[in-house]
């Protein structure tokens, strides 16, 4: 998805776009992930169900 | 509808983990579903998906599971308490460093370095602190994010709680306690930046995150709630439109007048 970027200009065109975007912001959200992992125990399984229900969720939004 | 379907450009997931990160590891699997739906289609599908949402749609999750079930989301476990995932025994929980000193709970205040390293009791994403700044420090080197509002962010909550925080007059506050206790990390690197919801130019990157950074202090000192890291965002999310106002960005390709 291409979408005009409102940002203080001058603007620099990149091949980076939103799903690039984001992808870096999980990766950087992954330490934090593995450590509440370690510390806070199995319960954070409940992380996963979360995406999991997003995915699932929205692929129906998308179908219908 | 006829839309696209917009799931491959990840802005779902990262939204769902930011979610999943505001949640004590003890919260059932229906307040994630509960949460994620106010959170997806009443935040963001309702004003048209993503870069239209006025408030950080994580946060907005949070606030909404925090106003319907304030005790679930306080039930914070133990680190190292081994819960199994389905189990009728309630975990181990205990209060989280911000809530023993504001409440006078019983309990023992955990050390900076405890805090540092995520050894507390809180939120799954907001225990660690070093955690936090791994993924600080990638997303700069990716230049996805500046600096300018993490920093300023944190820097001025630990001013002001140093200045003004502490018990025996002016100057005797803990900035670095200020800094690594309550969720202070997590949102002022991953949530306070959000593109949608925060300022175009960096003069308004500043002042917003100046108002984070006081927010944050107002509500920890004087309100009502131990931790207030993701009232002050949504508030200055909110006031995000205002601040584009008064800091527009500078024209190119015109002579001054």
């Amino acid at each position: 998805m291409s979408l005009l970027k409102v940002s203080a200009p001058p603007h620099i065109s990149t091949k980076n776009d939103t799903n690039v975007i984001m992808l870096d912001v999980i990766i950087a959200l992954m330490p934090a992930l593995i450590v509440g992992l370690l510390f806070l125990g199995t319960e954070q399984c409940l992380l996963l169900q979360l995406v999991r229900f997003l995915l699932y969720w929205l692929n129906i939004c998308g179908q219908s | 509808m006829k839309l696209p379907t917009t799931i491959g450009d990840l802005s779902a997931v990262v939204s769902g983990i930011l979610l999943g990160f505001n949640l004590p590891s003890t919260a059932p699997f229906w307040m994630c579903i509960a949460g994620s739906f106010f959170m997806m289609i009443i935040v963001k599908a309702f004003f048209g998906g993503l870069g239209q949402n006025f408030i950080n749609p994580a946060l907005a999750g949070r606030a909404f599971l925090m106003a319907s079930w304030p005790t679930r989301m306080i039930a914070f476990a133990q680190p190292f308490s081994k819960v199994p995932l389905i189990s009728k025994i309630d975990a181990v929980t205990s209060p989280t460093a911000l809530s023993i000193i504001k409440n006078g709970l019983e309990g023992e205040v955990p050390t900076k370095m405890d805090l540092f390293l995520g050894n507390v009791s809180g939120c799954i994403g907001e225990v660690s602190a070093l955690a936090l700044l791994i993924g600080f420090v990638y997303l700069l080197i990716r230049k996805v994010i500046s600096w300018r509002i993490p920093v300023v962010f944190i820097g001025v909550t630990g001013l002001l709680s140093y200045a003004f925080g502490g018990s025996e007059g002016l100057f005797t506050g803990d900035f670095l306690f200020s800094i690594l206790s309550g969720s202070l990390f997590l949102g002022a690197i991953f949530m306070a930046t959000d593109y949608t919801t925060s300022p175009v130019t960096s003069l308004g990157q500043y002042i917003y995150a100046i108002g984070c950074g006081a927010m944050v202090f107002i509500i920890r000192k004087w309100g009502g709630y131990p931790e207030g890291v993701s009232y002050a965002i949504m508030l200055m999310n909110v006031a995000t439109p205002l601040i584009d106002k008064i800091t527009p960005p500078k024209k190119f390709g015109r002579r001054k007048a």
